[in-house]
């Protein structure tokens, strides 16, 4: 039987990220079958569409410590990606509201191209600086991965895949989960976080047992 | 009468007990997550 894991994340979530490959080891590591939905989680939805501002003095104004404590800050992150095989570029990161990114990927996923398009966006924003609210870095990024550039310009210039955005948005609260990434497995055991590969491949095989 | 918020109805849709049974993993707690948009 194919277990099914639902993934909640953000595209400019450093933790989900480093999740999504560790979650990535385990399944190389398992051996049956396992189907990966990624679902659409905001960050921080308050942020004015078209608002854009360097990471580092977003999070400096969001804990009110100084820029230099957060680059600090996010030094421990970036080298647990490292870890991974992740280079981030934190330092020159822009925040920006992820809804266009998160109706791109839903357009990716149902040409069933949600994983390597999540992929594409998180390494866009984590690793290369990219601005992914920009209509034409969203469509190179879509269209890179595989999704007709006409349709990709088509849902970032309209509203097309809000609804869906929402919907993931309103499971993830009903879930009551409040922190990205989240990780639901057969419908029914969430775990929360960046957690090792050893703790994914466990509860995997703890899922598969009692299936 | 005062109008029920949409949320709160979206809220209901699902019955509680259709809401997943958690897994508490070993070290859990220490597993990082991103909030409220702060990721430190």
């Amino acid at each position: 039987m194919s277990i099914r894991i639902d993934v909640w994340s953000d595209v400019v979530c450093p933790w989900c990220y480093i999740g999504k490959r560790r979650l990535e080891t385990a399944l190389g590591r398992f051996e049956h079958d396992v189907t990966v939905t990624w679902h659409s989680f905001q960050l921080d939805p308050t942020i004015p569409q078209g608002s854009r501002e360097p990471v580092h003095e977003m999070l400096a104004k969001k804990i009110g410590a100084p820029a230099s404590q957060v680059r600090a800050m996010t030094h421990q992150v970036t080298q647990l990606a490292e870890a991974e095989g992740l280079t981030y570029d934190l330092g020159n990161a822009i925040s920006v509201n992820t809804r266009d990114a998160h109706r791109v990927a839903h357009l990716a996923g149902e040409h069933g191209l949600g994983t390597e398009m999540h992929e594409a966006l998180l390494k866009a924003h984590l690793s290369e600086a990219a601005v992914v609210d920009d209509p034409d870095t969203l469509v190179r990024l879509a269209a890179g991965v595989g999704v007709p550039a006409e349709e990709a310009a088509d849902v970032v210039r309209g509203t097309k895949y809000g609804a869906e955005v929402d919907a993931d948005i309103q499971r993830a609260r009903q879930l009551g989960i409040s922190g990205v990434p989240f990780f639901l497995i057969n419908q029914k055991y969430g775990i929360s976080g960046a957690q090792s590969a050893d703790a994914f491949l466990g509860a995997l095989n703890k899922v598969h047992a009692e299936s | 009468m005062p109008e029920t918020p949409a949320e709160q109805i979206a809220d209901e849709e699902i019955p509680a007990e259709e809401l997943p049974q958690l897994i508490i993993l070993d070290g859990a707690e220490d597993a990082p997550v991103c909030e409220n948009g702060v990721c430190l």
